[in-house]
């Protein structure tokens, strides 16, 4: 057995198993009680004849339980023959496979002008030698693709070999681990190199770096010293941007080593340069840089941000839609006149609305008009992006039919009691219960204590409370409760619980638009939450979420990091537009968290959803990468010399594992037959 | 507090009583306690003939049952009315040392109560009884005498033989009945303690050979409650007490083979014994004293 590499968990521990019958067998010598009885006449004459046969027996059902474990641990283990470094008992006609990593960081400048992938190219071309196998070589970006399998001609080869390029996707070494994992039966009796610069997202690094045995050699490509500009991430207003007026777009930059050369940033809508800012790095290693742009094509707009000069191309370069248009219009239905502002239900609401516009001094991204609902009955709904109906009794059925209609293209209906809040009148309106899908209880407001919890902190409104930082929605008391009663409960999603099983906001979707039902007023003698640190960026996270979509919901991620998305059960077909026009049509087959994974490659992500539409973006942050296996540069020897462990030809051992598989069988089914036939004759070990 | 007499002679309470002389009376006294019988004609013997009442006879020696029939009153008369020779026959062996898990007394210790209560009824009404303690040949002769001195003789020699024995070999059942046989001169009575733990055959030869001699046998077969129902459960190593042997097995799987075996060989024993026309008693050395000797009283009425 020797040459064979047993350092499995599996066999170790299935080898422990296999001692627990002996184990078991001195125990039970060693417990077994004595007794001394008056005459064995008796026992004698039943078990003489067979006390012989039966020890043997015992000994044999002993040895064959222990050979059943040893067979199957060996089996489990799968012991493979370990080779010395650079392939020792492997012939120079062996097979030499290369997996040569693409990703975007391949294409960094390692100084004389060459990129890390020509650097890798050449210690390829160093290896191949007169008289050497079939040559095979596969790329490893965000996938690992066969380029040359088993080519015997060199010149062929090394014709494919200049021909790969760097891709623009990232890529990861926990990818390539798995892979190589999977393939190394495919491999068997080759010798496999694997060429990467060993760069990666710092969350990965670690991961990568304990999986300590790869059955290949590796080699690392890195240049002397990383020195490089890197954007890092582009500032857009979290609204949409007004058509029309000049909006301001922010890109946060960093850098790397010594950049002497100034670095241009250019800003992009679509594939036209709307700016340009030539930066000192040298002056000013980070920052931000920004421009000042009148956009006059409304819609969804793809903005980018590029810096040219730069020695990592893919991760220079950064992209997030946004959409442009007129600013929202808010609706609120107002039918009483109030003594002072503060008893308005909209008097928090506003506040908080208008304040930030005067706070930031930027220009209104929505314009609030207040109308009564008799004023309703001769304007246009459709023009509203959100209409808002705060303690008011129902409007008329005329009303809320063209409501309804409005709602179906898009936009939101905001319902909210208040202490005028009549429950009768709604349930006495049939449109405005099938608008709601239920009503309000009858009698009067509940006074009890609640604190809010939203269903769930994947939610769009809830995402900015994740992590805490922006208030806490379970510090908020609410004392007063108007329950809602959904006739559809289906239709009606609770976003937000006042505790356990109080409704506090409901969702319900009419076409491309949707109502919104509170249980609680937006007032301080219902709840604190207009006190609230939450409210004011919970009021910005509502507006945009149920403001037609025309606000995006933007989540940022690294490559290669699954998308989730949170489907609603009508949702079948989801369309995924990916960077350089990347099309997937994904079925989420109703379950709720969809995971999308085929996000190897920076970009932004986009798709529509509910009538709104999201966008992750991906970037890099490769020059932020953290060096795995940083020892390979100086031990790259040594290190080889431990890594490569490949295993014995696949047909002998596959029968070798079957051999074990069958003799475990056989093993088993003897112990089955001779414990049947020991508890019959009443021996037991 | 007065006990029962069951209570009385439980051999867990009669283990408690060093002193032999006072075990037997208390055996003795215990049994017929509430008996309207007297005991003291038990023994009494072998039926001989009628003569008709004379004056002075006593009134308890009448036949009532005859004087119903005949009108006469007549007087029953027994041979060696007042001479009878008793022999105690106690195996001795190793194997009678043997006590279950949760028993009391040994096996030994029970032939011994049974023995002495025995000689002290004998004793009491001037007969005489002797005893033989026996595993592969005589271990201890004493003839019978009727003495009172001899009484304490025998009682002694009983409780000083009831300690710890080790295992001193098996036992000759045929060679130790021809040997006593040999020492029985006259007719009597033989009381034979033993556990009989060993082929049917030999035990059949022993039983023949005391039977033949004209005495009348009287077969206690002593075994333990472990041996009758063998209640082990756990994987173990059996010693033979007698032998030393070792047998490693589990007793759980094996009870049912046991007892069907054990209980063949109990009616084999009993078919040999009352064959040879001796009296015959499985006793059970969990149960009171005195349901053991009730049943020998019983027997020997029932045979007068």
């Amino acid at each position: 057995m020797s040459g064979l590499y047993f350092a499995s968990g599996w066999f170790l521990a299935a080898l422990a198993a296999a001692v627990l019958p002996l184990a078991m067998l001195f125990t039970k010598e060693a417990v077994r009680s004595k007794i001394r009885f008056s005459s064995l006449y008796f026992l004698q004459a039943m078990t003489r004849p067979a006390a012989r046969l039966l020890e043997w027996k015992r000994w044999l059902l002993l040895a064959a339980r222990v050979l059943f474990l040893i067979l199957a641990a060996l089996a489990f283990a799968r012991p493979f023959k370990r080779l010395d470094a650079g392939g020792g008992s492997l012939s120079p006609r062996s097979p030499l496979v290369f997996i040569l990593d693409t990703s975007a960081s391949m294409g960094y400048d390692a100084g004389d002008g060459r990129t890390l992938l020509d650097l890798a190219k050449e210690k390829i071309r160093l290896k191949l030698h007169a008289g050497q196998g079939p040559l095979t070589l596969y790329t490893a970006a965000d996938k690992v693709q066969p380029v040359v399998i088993r080519e015997k001609s060199a010149a062929v080869f090394l014709k494919k070999l200049a021909g790969v390029t760097v891709s623009d996707a990232a890529g990861s070494a926990l990818g390539i681990q798995p892979w190589l994992a999977e393939h190394a039966q495919e491999f068997n009796g080759s010798k496999v190199t694997w060429l990467s610069d060993f760069s990666t997202a710092p969350q990965d690094a670690h991961r990568i770096a304990a999986v300590r045995e790869v059955p290949a050699e590796i080699i690392a490509v890195r240049p002397a010293q990383f020195s490089n500009f890197y954007l890092k991430k582009i500032i857009l207003p979290p609204r949409p941007l007004i058509l029309g007026r000049e909006e301001e777009i922010q890109a946060v930059y960093a850098s790397r080593g010594e950049i002497r050369a100034p670095v241009a940033v250019a800003f992009f809508d679509g594939e036209s340069k709307i700016g340009e800012t030539v930066l000192d790095v040298r002056a000013q290693p980070s920052g931000t840089v920004k421009i000042r742009h009148r956009f006059e094509v409304p819609g969804l707009r793809k903005l980018s941000v590029q810096a040219e000069q730069d020695s990592l191309p893919a991760d220079n370069r950064l992209e997030e839609l946004s959409w442009v248009g007129d600013p929202l219009r808010l609706l609120f239905i107002q039918d009483r006149e109030f003594r002072y502002p503060f008893e308005s239900p909209y008097f928090y609401l506003s506040q908080v609305l208008e304040s930030s516009e005067a706070s930031t001094g930027s220009q209104a991204w929505f314009r609030i008009i207040r109308k009564s609902s008799a004023q309703l009955e001769e304007d246009d709904l459709a023009g509203y992006d959100m209409v808002f109906m705060a303690d008011t009794a129902p409007p008329p059925p005329k009303t809320l039919t063209r409501l309804r209609t409005s709602l179906k293209s898009g936009g939101s209906l905001v319902v909210i009691p208040g202490r005028h809040t009549d429950p009768g009148a709604y349930a006495a309106s049939l449109p405005m219960q099938q608008l709601l899908g239920g009503r309000f209880q009858e009698g009067e407001p509940q006074e009890e204590i609640h604190t809010l919890r939203p269903s769930s902190y994947e939610h769009p409104l809830f995402q900015i409370f994740k992590p805490r930082g922006r208030g806490r929605l379970e510090h908020v008391q609410v004392r007063r409760v108007l329950p809602f009663l959904s006739e559809t409960p289906a239709q009606n999603k609770v976003l937000l619980w006042l505790g356990e099983r109080t409704p506090c906001l409901i969702e319900r979707k009419i076409g491309e638009g949707q109502v919104f039902i509170w249980t609680t007023a937006l007032q301080t003698d219902w709840n604190d939450f207009p006190r609230d640190a939450a409210f004011v960026p919970f009021v910005f996270e509502f507006v945009k979420y149920a403001s037609r979509g025309r606000v995006l919901q933007t989540l940022r991620g690294v490559p290669g990091e699954a998308i989730v998305i949170n489907a609603a059960a009508e949702e079948k077909i989801l369309e995924m537009n990916g960077p350089g026009g990347a099309r997937w049509t994904l079925t989420p087959n109703l379950e709720r968290q969809f995971q999308f994974e085929e996000s190897g490659r920076a970009g932004i992500y986009s798709w529509r959803q509910a009538g709104r539409t999201f966008q992750k973006i991906l970037s890099m942050d490769a020059a932020e990468s953290v060096l795995v296996y940083p020892d390979l540069n100086t031990k790259a020897a040594g290190r080889a010399a431990l890594i490569p462990s490949v295993n014995p030809p696949v047909p002998q051992r596959h029968f070798f594992y079957t051999l074990c598989w069958l003799a475990a069988l056989a093993m088993a089914s003897l112990e089955t037959l001779a414990a049947a036939f020991q508890f019959r004759e009443g021996m037991r070990l | 507090m007065p006990h029962s007499s069951a209570q009385c002679l439980d051999p867990r309470s009669l283990a408690l009583i060093a002193d032999y002389e006072l075990l037997a009376k208390r055996i003795v006294d215990g049994l017929f306690v509430g008996l309207h019988r007297g005991p003291r004609h038990a023994f009494s013997l072998e039926y001989s003939r009628h003569r008709p009442y004379e004056r002075g006879d006593p009134l308890k020696r009448i036949d009532w049952k005859l004087y119903g029939k005949t009108d006469h009153l007549y007087i029953r008369q027994y041979q060696e009315e007042t001479s009878l020779q008793a022999w105690m026959m106690l195996d001795a062996s190793a194997s009678m040392h043997f006590k279950g898990p949760a028993e009391a007394v040994t096996k030994w210790q029970y032939a011994t109560f049974l023995a002495a209560a025995f000689c002290h009824l004998l004793l009491e009404q001037n007969d005489s009884a002797g005893l033989i303690t026996f595993d592969e040949t005589l271990k201890r002769v004493i003839p019978p005498r009727g003495s009172r001195q001899h009484q304490n003789l025998l009682l002694k020699e009983l409780g000083q033989s009831s300690g710890p024995v080790k295992p001193c070999g098996g036992t000759h059942f045929e060679k130790t009945a021809a040997l006593a046989a040999a020492l029985m001169k006259r007719k009597g009575l033989i009381f034979y303690f033993s556990d009989l733990l060993a082929p049917a055959p030999e035990i059949e030869r022993a039983i023949h050979l005391l039977s033949s001699q004209g005495s009348e046998l009287y077969v206690f077969h002593i075994l333990s409650g472990a041996e009758l129902e063998f209640p082990y459960e756990k994987y173990s190593e059996f010693q033979d007490m007698e032998t030393g042997e070792v047998l490693r097995l589990d007793p759980a799987a094996y009870r049912q083979a046991y007892l069907r075996n054990f209980s063949a060989y109990l009616r084999d024993i009993k078919k040999f014994v009352e064959r040879r026309e001796a009296g015959y008693r499985l006793v059970d050395a969990r149960e009171p004293l005195n349901q053991v000797l009730l049943d020998f009283f019983e027997k020997r009425r029932l045979a007068a």
